[in-house]
């Protein structure tokens, strides 16, 4: 009797997630023979590789399809689309190709990945070389925190069409090449799939199609947090139950030992499973009643053998791990993580979570964790530490945490700082009081910053969550969010904002009518719909709420160091700034020390006597001016368009306008220019490039200039000094990328 | 499901509660005026939209 365990892409690759290693753990402490396989990092792992991009790049072509792109007239909006990127594919693809591995190693890499500069240099190339695989199944775009497709993972009809769609759906190929392999060699008689995200709904159904095509007998169990929103909607289709057996709602760990045991003993009977939804022998789907929440005091420590740990793109592993399930607090009526994925709050002993480091941390030498829970208690703040210490630890970590004034006083926050964490999370929401309330967050905006600030004086980073457009909230009382946390920004690190949206499960959906919800549009085409479009009936109007979202944003955009252009620390990348600042100690460190420091050391203001482009440098004149196409397709935000669920890709709909309507964008030239020691890419004009041209080591400055007319003569020289800024040029004889490196 | 959370199931952006249809985005500029060949720009090279960075921030 075997069981496989599979995470299906597409998660993040900077570390693994907690849902396999905690069912492992607990299969294997009853005797069973467990598999797991992060289909996730391996997918990753595979499409970034040499061997896979040369194979993208021989498939998209970028310089036969750019050809045809140059010679048109004028570019239409999808054009514009198709020729931002095959622009960027065309200079940089084979470069990139090269490289990739390259960029793998150095974010595995200890020494490197703490380099910036190389670790920018890595961090670029690997976007760079995930957008060179996307071209091959465009539409469909895979980064390095989503996976998106055409097909909208609200209705199950698309899905359903995204599972056999070899020309936009990159996993069939992956699973046949290499997961179905895997798992045939294992011969499983038990599959349990985990669907954290939206993301990879479309995956895992994909590979529930293979697995059955080839073992029909095999049982196949999809559970996680996703399906704890959509299982009961997604049962209600016939098909799926041609490509799984069974769904787990919320803890995995008994309704999958029981469907172990009953496989082993020959005597599976589901109908005696609690919190499990499958078909019955007439057809008709059939959901057992909910079981009891475990006490998770009884369950072992994570087990994360067989992961492919060494395969995460981070320099030193950083391990989830649960020391609580549920929310304490679990009233605010927006959420339904209390509700719906962890109905009951329940903790392991502080004895246990400290037990829990100490093993993981000393069989995979590691020093770094991520608390996995809604929010640290308060009884954690107080003792963890403490504990931590007493046991001799030497570790780093973060978690979300609550907004709790009486707790997080100064000797707490000094005592969690020593104990190792550098990161707390906090949901701040608004500066509002009434709005507050409302929400039933139990915290006063006043306190809750003062409480920011003494979490800032023991040197943790600071992350707060804010919500716009709460019902009845108003403009102003938005505005006064935005002016609290400007006015603090010193004592923030990050803000994560967003618009709130109407969750069907959640406390103000139930009682919408006592916060003005006068009107809920669900789409009749969606079966999977989660949240719903609505009509305040006061406060902001919902597009109100996304201009006020928008400039928010733009505001943080303009004073958070995180929210600026080298911002691949903090966005991309989960693991990525809180490894950093563990390396550097504390944020201020780490601002000092890295992020204000000047990125190249090749910059220089002064242009040499006998200026010489530098050899790491290509560039492709482009037939169009792509820094106007960069600029015209990012104003298509959020609020030009009609967001979709989990996608960021322009509707078909909106498409077709746009291309109807839009003006054309005419031929203009320009240069793109790509830095192959920063990997960065950037476009200049014509008359730019022409400067950069004649800087070949024979000219003065001055000679360089004089095909220019004398009016706009200090313009080019100008212009000189910014291509000296970027390191582009070199004094004359010396080569700028050969002292760097 | 708000707020954002870390290993959470969430939306990388919120629906839309316009039902109208989208407003176009910013028109074209004008076509060549005198004088633009001898304009210096220099511009980063970036393909992201607007719309989604703010919201994976310590979210996915």
């Amino acid at each position: 009797m075997k069981v496989a365990l599979v995470f299906p892409p597409q998660g993040h690759f900077t570390q693994p997630y907690l849902s396999l290693p905690s069912l492992a753990a607990f299969l294997r402490g009853h005797g069973f023979e467990v598999h797991q396989l992060d289909e996730s990092i391996g997918s990753y792992d595979h499409f970034l590789s040499r061997e896979r991009l040369e194979r993208s790049l021989e498939r998209v072509a970028p310089e036969i399809a750019l050809a045809a792109l140059d010679g048109r007239e004028e570019l239409d909006f999808s054009a514009m689309e198709r020729y931002q990127l095959l622009s960027e594919l065309a200079l940089i693809g084979r470069d990139v190709t090269l490289n990739i591995d390259e960029a793998k190693r150095v974010l595995r890499s200890r020494d490197e990945f703490y380099d910036y500069e190389r670790y920018l240099w890595a961090g670029r190339t690997i976007e760079q070389g995930l957008r060179l695989f996307s071209a091959e199944y465009a539409p469909s775009r895979l980064t390095a925190h989503g996976f998106v497709t055409r097909y909208s993972v609200e209705r199950s009809s698309e899905i359903i069409a995204a599972l056999s769609d070899e020309r936009e759906n990159p996993y069939l190929e992956y699973f046949r090449e290499f997961t179905l392999p895997r798992l045939q060699a294992i011969d499983p008689d038990l599959i349990g799939i985990s669907v954290t995200f939206p993301s990879q709904a479309i995956p895992a159904l994909t590979l529930c199609r293979l697995i059955k095509r080839w073992k029909p007998s095999v049982h196949i169990t999809l559970g996680g947090g996703l399906l704890a929103y959509v299982a009961d909607k997604l049962s209600k289709r016939p098909e799926i139950w041609s490509l799984i057996d069974s769904f787990v709602m919320l803890e995995g760990e008994g309704p999958l030992l029981r469907l172990a045991e009953g496989i082993r003993d020959g005597n599976l009977d589901l109908s005696t499973i609690g919190n499990l939804i499958y078909r019955g022998a007439s057809g008709e789907v059939v959901k057992t009643p909910r079981g009891e929440p475990l006490d998770i005091k009884l369950l072992p420590t994570p087990d994360f053998d067989g992961l492919p740990l060494d395969k995460y793109l981070t320099p030193e592993l950083v391990l989830p791990l649960a020391a609580t399930r549920g929310c304490y607090w679990g009233k605010c009526v927006f959420c339904t993580l209390y509700t719906v994925i962890g109905p009951g709050y329940r903790g392991r002993t502080i004895a246990q979570t400290v037990e829990d480091m100490q093993k993981l941390s000393a069989k995979h030498k590691t020093k770094h964790f991520y608390l996995a829970i809604e929010d640290l208690p308060p009884n954690m703040a107080k003792r963890l530490p403490e504990a931590i210490l007493d046991a001799g630890l030497d570790v780093s970590w973060w978690a979300d945490a609550r907004l709790e004034h009486d707790t997080f006083d100064q000797e707490v926050c000094d005592m969690l700082a020593k104990s190792g964490c550098k990161r707390l999370a906090f949901g701040y929401e608004s500066a509002s009081r009434r709005v507050l309330a409302r929400m039933c967050k139990g915290i006063d905006p006043d306190a809750s910053m003062e409480l920011v600030r003494r979490v800032r004086k023991a040197g943790i980073s600071v992350t707060l969550y804010a919500m716009i457009g709460f019902p009845t909230e108003t403009r102003e009382e938005a505005e006064m969010t935005l002016a609290a946390i400007l006015e603090n920004r010193d004592l923030i690190q990050e803000v994560s904002a967003r618009v709130f949206y109407l969750d069907e499960s959640s406390e103000i959906y139930r009682r919408r009518q006592e916060f003005d919800i006068v009107e809920v549009y669900p789409d009749p085409q969606s079966d999977l719909q989660v949240y719903y479009d609505f009509k305040p009936g006061s406060g902001m109007t919902r597009r109100e709420a996304r201009d006020v979202y928008l400039e928010f944003t733009k505001k943080l955009r303009s004073h958070f160091p995180v929210f600026q252009n080298t911002n691949m620390l903090y966005h991309e990348l989960k693991s990525h700034y809180f490894l950093y600042l563990a390396e550097h100690g504390s944020w201020e460190a780490l601002r000092d020390k890295v992020l204000s420091r000047e990125v190249s050391g090749t910059r220089r203001a002064a242009v040499g006597p006998r200026p010489l482009a530098v050899r790491a440098l290509r560039t492709r004149e482009l037939a169009f001016d792509r820094a106007r196409i960069d600029q015209r397709l990012s104003s298509i935000d959020s609020f030009t368009l009609r967001p979709r669920y989990q996608s960021d890709l322009v509707d078909d709909e909106d498409r077709a306008r746009f291309d109807r309507e839009l003006p054309r964008e005419p031929r203009e030239g320009s240069t793109l220019l790509y830095d192959a020691r920063t990997a960065e890419l950037h476009c200049i004009s014509p008359a730019a490039a022409a400067l950069l041209l004649r800087c070949d080591g024979t000219r003065t400055p001055e000679q360089v200039i004089e095909i220019v007319p004398q009016p706009v003569r200090a313009n080019a020289r100008d212009c000189l000094m910014e291509l000296a800024l970027h390191g582009w040029i070199s004094e004359g004889g010396w080569i700028a990328e050969e002292q760097r490196r | 499901m708000n707020p954002p959370k870390n290993d959470k199931p969430e939306p990388s952006n919120p629906p839309s509660a316009d039902r109208e249809p989208a407003a176009a985005p910013d028109a074209a500029p004008d076509a060549k005026k005198p004088g633009m060949k001898y304009v210096f720009k220099i511009a980063p090279a970036d393909p992201k939209r607007n719309s989604i960075d703010f919201e994976d921030v310590a979210d996915k």
